[in-house]
């Protein structure tokens, strides 16, 4: 079991989310197994950031922290309770305080919606204001604290005479407005320029630093990853094919990497190097195999071992277990298991 | 009279100084809205190295796939295009290829001058296979000998790293995102072009497909030396790829300089602001911040220097009028009336 700070806000037990399709002719049923033994327990204002490629089950992970997907197997606790036992109104709290972050900021967004009922909607659904006019006082407050400024201006526009920065800030504020305790963030730099990413990480890292917000932020940009886990004390995990293959803190994980998967990210990872001799020099990635294989291809044993340079014998019989190395870092891979 | 004597007639006004193979003189896009005007590419003046490759680095909407448009007056309706745009073309010797006219212009575009287009993986189309896609591209370009096109398909989808017997006979949804940004790379070196452009070839990618093409990009560029023009906003992206960057704001070339002196002497403010504002993997992130404001609408930029109401610098003579391009050496130009300045003294510094 993974932990993430102190106390105890929401566990993940033994979670699969497995999907069946159809292909084919003959509609052969296969199994996507987008997410498999997932173990992870949140804290009070505990920062989780995932790393991984499309396809590597981290947007179900955070679909199923917001309770958007329910598991096919394994257990969700919130506060202790699984969540299937919870009451009504546990339910209902459960669900107002983790709020959730799309992809696409594009098309997270009503286009036929001002700015204004964009933001009213959850303030009217969960009865926090009264009336019309408090609304617009509380919509002026949220534009504000994500830094749309000036906010009069906003307050009426559509979504399509925003920015995809702005958009994202917009989108933002609707998961602040109900005053969540977690939000999930999806991927939420990654339609945005590298240069305006840090604005916006900045931006959140502030609400965990003033309001405890706790966050799971999924990203496939390692760099970003770093930056966002070293300010908010949080872990990173690096996904591959629905699994967690390596956790760590942030400049653990960078510096002193286990898992051969984290090394090819690494090495991957492009960085504005001030010495030209170094940045001119083009590296192998150390990969056997640069495509991701097919989600409904079934791998025994480590399910990286198409694409390890160091697969043995074992990699291709048996499952390697997540287990803890000290300081916080955890990896499922034979060699390392091994050493 | 022919068309190659024709042309000939009109192209002899024009030349180019060595080495270089396109330059874009005062180059505008201008759209007609109901606001007023919106210059979307102001009087952009570059040379494009022959045999380099060159990064286009900018915010979106700083006017940097414009700009890649109208070289190929590719610039969606009803956008305007001014100014000349010189190409050495091996067939027709230097021509300005806004005024060509378009047969030359067809002849031109993918045969000598080749386009990657941003988001180009949705431009498949999803009915056919991806060989009949080169056999179509061929025949548009009047190549019919489709035993031939098949062979040289194949010799460039394994330089793009992908099996070709697997990768001919799939529609486009049996490939992933990367391979088929790559099977598109591959289909714009068909017919052999020695100008490449890539809008934001990796924009859509995860970080391994990234670094896979990239390193794809340069490995093509070493075997066959041709001109890239690699459109981007990241900058780390393209660091180790590329031999000069022209870093674009607010519709127009702020910094133009080769990779050696990016690293070691960028001189605009933007340029700094820009390399500060990225995360580093590795380094000290005590060091990366954004910079404060936000980029200018093109209906109504500011009077002055463009980047004025963001720059720490910016004084009197910012606000009047947008500086003009300074050679500070044989390959570093900025438009910035306080290089000198930044050179004492880091300009984001508390």
């Amino acid at each position: 079991m993974i932990k993430i700070g102190e106390g105890d806000f929401l566990k993940l037990e033994n979670i699969h989310v497995h999907f069946k399709i159809r292909r084919g002719l003959l509609k052969r049923l296969f199994i996507v197994r987008a997410l498999e033994d997932i173990n992870l327990w949140f804290g009070r204002s505990s920062v989780l950031v995932v790393v991984g490629e499309s396809g590597c089950g981290k947007s179900t992970l955070g679909r199923v922290v917001a309770g958007l997907q329910s598991p096919t197997m394994g257990r969700i606790y919130y506060k202790g309770k699984p969540i299937d036992k919870l009451n009504k109104k546990e339910y209902l709290e459960y669900r107002k305080s983790i709020q959730l972050i799309h992809q696409d900021p594009y098309s997270a967004l009503n286009p036929a919606k001002t700015v204004f009922d964009i933001l009213y909607a959850p303030l009217k659904y969960w009865g926090i204001v009264k009336s019309k006019d408090e609304a617009i006082d509380k919509v002026l407050e949220l534009l504000e604290a994500v830094k749309v400024t000036p906010p009069e201006e906003y307050i009426f526009r559509y979504p399509h005479q925003l920015s995809g920065g702005e958009k994202q800030r917009i989108a933002l504020a609707r998961a602040l407005s109900v005053k969540p305790k977690f939000i999930v963030a999806d991927e939420v730099i990654s339609a945005i320029d590298v240069s305006l990413r840090i604005d916006l990480m900045n931006l959140m890292i502030d609400f965990w630093k003033k309001y405890g917000i706790g966050y799971l932020f999924i990203t496939h940009e390692l760099a970003s990853a770093r930056y966002f886990a070293e300010l908010t004390n949080g872990l990173i995990a690096v996904m591959y094919l629905g699994e967690i293959v390596e956790a760590a803190p942030p400049s653990e994980l960078i510096h002193n990497p286990l898992h051969p998967y984290t090394k090819a990210l690494i090495a991957a990872t492009p960085e504005l190097i001030l010495d030209l001799s170094k940045l001119k020099s083009t590296k192998e990635l150390p990969l056997k195999k640069v495509d991701i294989p097919s989600a409904i291809r079934e791998i025994p044993g480590c399910k990286f071992n198409t694409r390890c340079p160091y697969a043995r014998d074992e990699c291709f019989k048996i499952k390697p277990k997540l287990i803890n190395v000290g300081k916080q870092h955890f990896v499922a891979c034979h060699m390392v298991n091994a050493s | 009279m022919s068309l190659e004597s024709l042309v000939e007639e009109k192209i002899n006004q024009y030349s180019l100084p060595n080495g270089v193979v396109l330059r874009l003189e005062d180059l505008s896009v201008v759209y007609k809205m109901p606001r007023g005007f919106a210059r979307v590419v102001d009087n952009v003046s570059l040379d494009i190295f022959e045999g380099k490759i060159t990064g286009l680095v900018g915010e979106s909407g700083s006017g940097k796939s414009m700009m890649a448009e109208a070289i190929l007056r590719a610039v969606p309706r009803p956008g305007r295009i001014y100014g000349r745009v010189l190409f050495r073309s091996k067939k027709y010797g230097v021509v300005n290829l806004l005024s060509v006219p378009k047969k030359v212009l067809r002849d031109i575009r993918w045969r000598e001058i080749a386009m990657v287009f941003q988001g180009a993986q949705n431009s498949f189309n999803p009915v056919i296979k991806i060989k009949d896609h080169f056999i179509d591209t061929a025949k548009a370009h009047g190549w019919d000998d489709r035993e031939a096109v098949l062979e040289k398909a194949s010799q460039l989808l394994e330089l793009v790293k992908l099996e070709p017997d697997r990768v001919l006979d799939s529609y486009p949804h049996q490939l992933s995102g990367g391979m088929k940004q790559r099977v598109l790379i591959a289909l714009s070196l068909l017919l052999d072009p020695y100008v490449l452009i890539l809008d934001e070839p990796t924009s859509a990618l995860d970080t391994i497909s990234q670094k896979v093409i990239v390193d794809l990009l340069k490995d093509i560029h070493r075997k066959l030396g041709i001109t890239m023009i690699f459109i981007t906003h990241d900058l780390p992206l393209i660091a180790g790829l590329v031999d000069y960057v022209a870093i674009m704001y607010g519709f127009k070339i702020v910094e133009y300089l080769s990779i050696k002196e990016l690293i070691e002497n960028p001189l605009h403010p933007y340029t700094i602001g820009l390399i500060r504002s990225i995360p580093p993997l590795h380094g000290d992130l005590r060091m990366a911040r954004p910079i404060p404001g936000s980029h200018p609408d093109p209906i109504n930029p500011p009077k002055g220097c463009r980047f004025s109401p963001r720059c720490p610098l910016a004084s009197n003579e910012c606000f009047k009028k947008h500086p003009d391009m300074i050679k500070i050496n044989d390959e570093h130009w900025v438009a910035c009336y306080k290089w000198e300045k930044v050179k004492e003294r880091d300009p984001w510094a508390d």
